[in-house]
């Protein structure tokens, strides 16, 4: 498995209230040489957010109480946030779920469960796309 | 009525002395009396017929007030004190005031005697109007009732509700009638009693009605939530059964691909196993979970326009690592004179193409495998999925689309599979208002096609639920 340098030292905030779907993400980004934050809901990760201002975030669409579409307004709502590329995680099945993402302002989707061989490239790939590519 | 009237004019011209001559004083006062009572008897007569049309138009009223405006109207015509509607059980010997009108707290609804002590029982002994001016001058006066009531007068009728006995009619006083009861005042009671049996009726028709309109919607919502419910068990299970296998299989990519840090060959066999069993475990959930949804009419059919090249395309990459494992030859031709755009359900129909092409890469060990799309008619196209694999016995061709089967019966399970793919296709194709169809001869390969309906954005039809 080769390295991809891109992301390397980026600070990346991963949100999921499932802890081992986190820990599979935090390992293959880990692996990357990316530094990953993790957050069990919305609440928790709109503070580390605000906090941390990280490169990228990478959120579950719903969670009990704080979801990741109430993350999504928050982030883009306030000034010091509003740039930071936002990634939905979305069940594989939830063909709705992805256009409502995108159309909510989301730069793009990751299906789950999230592969590790392909997660960093999924990334990249909707980042360029996007042309978002920038480092904080 | 005809009679009197034409009796009573009768008696005014022999009033008026234009026929024979009244010969005496007594004769005319006679003649007289004969008129007075005959404009009585008319009046009565007009008088009953206003109430029947009266009680006729109350027909919106609440039954209680219906029958009371029916026993008041009889007991002002008629002459009498107290006017009920019983309600008999002969096997309790009970007699029920139903409805009732009389002199203020001298009886109330829901009022039970002994029916044996009550001149009803005569009534439908009789099983007709039974009518005493006098009881005292009749043979009834040893009867109970009169010396439980006193009651002189008394006329009743038997009432047959949904032809059952239900009880009765009845008028009666404690004073004697100042007639004796004729044939119109039996007549009269008769009427009003079969007008009561019918208000009854009605009522208890639309009771009955009331109550399956309640029953029926109690049903319906019953079953709205419990398909409610089902769909909510589906997406449960759906989550609760994937999430679990999806942490399995994603720490035994970390492990396989390294980045959990070195481990040996022999642990990475096992680590592999561990992930394409997991990974056949996550496609048996997914296949039953998609019959599920099949059986329970939740798949919904989304139409987009797809570039067919683009789409076909993908799905040969999706299949590639499968043709070179496998070593056979991987075919694919898309006809030029199909529309570039093509109206589909690309996730729908990317499932049964894939789960056709894995079946052929799975029985087929040598030759090739072609994936052939082409128009067909103007309003039709068709997906071929051709392989040289073993073939399919003719009496096998219907069994392989039903569920868990494969060919061979269920036994053997010589090739790994749920036995759901084709099951789930079949639904899928239909859902999409195609068929799919096989030819195949033992030994000679098998050619699966499906037959869709070509449509391009012009007639993009709404989204479709199944409802197969």
């Amino acid at each position: 498995m080769i390295k991809r340098e891109e992301i390397k030292g980026w600070n990346i905030l991963i949100v999921d209230d499932e802890p081992d779907s986190l820990e599979v993400a935090r390992r293959v980004l880990n692996y990357h040489e990316a530094s990953v934050t993790v957050a069990s809901g919305g609440r928790e990760a709109w503070e580390v957010a605000l906090r941390e201002t990280p490169n990228l975030i990478l959120t579950d669409l719903s969670m009990p109480e704080f979801d990741g579409w109430q993350l999504l307004f928050q982030v883009r709502e306030n000034p010091n946030t509003k740039l930071i590329p936002v990634i939905a995680l979305t069940a594989h099945a939830m063909k709705g779920d992805q256009e409502r993402a995108l159309s909510a302002g989301f730069d793009g989707y990751v299906t789950k469960p999230m592969s590790p061989v392909s997660l960093v490239d999924d990334i990249l790939n909707i980042l360029s796309v996007k042309g978002a590519t920038s480092k904080g | 009525m005809c009679d009197e009237g034409s009796r009573l004019q009768e008696l005014m011209i022999e009033t008026n002395g234009n026929s024979k001559k009244p010969s005496t004083l007594d004769e005319l006062s006679a003649a007289q009396a004969e008129l007075v009572e005959a404009t009585r008897v008319a009046n009565t007569r007009a008088e009953r017929l206003q109430t029947l049309v009266t009680v006729s138009q109350s027909r919106d009223l609440p039954l209680k007030e219906q029958i009371e405006r029916v026993l008041q109207a009889v007991i002002d015509t008629i002459g009498a004190d107290i006017g009920i509607v019983s309600k008999i059980e002969q096997e309790t010997d009970t007699y029920t005031v139903m409805y009732h009108v009389a002199p203020e707290g001298a009886l109330h609804d829901g009022q039970t005697f002994q029916f044996k002590r009550t001149y009803c029982e005569r009534t439908l002994a009789a099983d007709d109007v039974l009518a005493v001016a006098h009881v005292a001058q009749s043979e009834m006066n040893e009867h109970p009732a009169y010396q439980d009531f006193k009651l002189e007068t008394y006329i009743g009728v038997p009432l047959t509700v949904d032809d059952q006995l239900y009880g009765t009619l009845n008028f009666s006083s404690p004073t004697p009638h100042a007639n004796p009861f004729n044939d119109a005042d039996r007549d009269f009671v008769r009427i009003m009693g079969d007008w009561v049996s019918r208000a009854i009726e009605r009522e208890n028709a639309r009771i009955k009605l009331e109550a399956q309109n309640v029953e029926l919607k109690r049903a319906m919502a019953l079953a709205k939530e419990a398909n409610r419910l089902k769909g909510e068990f589906l997406a449960t299970m759906s989550h609760e059964l994937r999430t679990p296998l999806n942490a399995v299989i994603g720490f035994a990519e970390i492990m396989m691909n390294g980045m959990g840090g070195e481990i040996d060959t022999d642990a990475k066999f096992m680590v592999g196993r561990i992930h394409d069993n997991s990974q056949r475990l996550l496609n048996l959930i997914n296949d039953v979970l998609d019959m599920a949804k099949i059986e329970a009419r939740r798949i919904e059919i989304n139409y987009d326009a797809v570039n067919i090249k683009t789409f076909v395309s993908s799905i040969q990459n999706e299949m590639s690592a499968l043709a070179t494992k496998n070593e056979v030859k991987f075919e694919v031709k898309v006809a030029d004179d199909l529309p570039e755009d093509v109206l589909l359900d690309e996730q729908h129909l990317r499932r049964v193409i894939v789960n056709l092409l894995s079946n052929a890469f799975k029985f087929t060990t040598e030759g090739t495998i072609t994936l052939d799309i082409a128009k067909l008619r103007a309003d039709k196209w068709t997906v071929k999925v051709r392989d040289t694999g073993p073939g399919i016995p003719a009496h096998q061709q219907q069994v392989i689309f039903e569920p868990f089967r494969q060919v061979d019966g269920s036994s053997k399970r010589a090739y790994a599979g749920t036995g759901l793919g084709l099951s789930i296709s079949q639904e899928l194709v239909r859902a999409m208002e195609g068929f799919i169809a096989v030819d195949s001869e033992l030994g000679k390969g098998a050619t699966f096609t499906v037959t869709l309906p070509l449509r391009t954005k012009v007639d993009k039809p709404e989204p479709a639920k199944v409802d197969a």
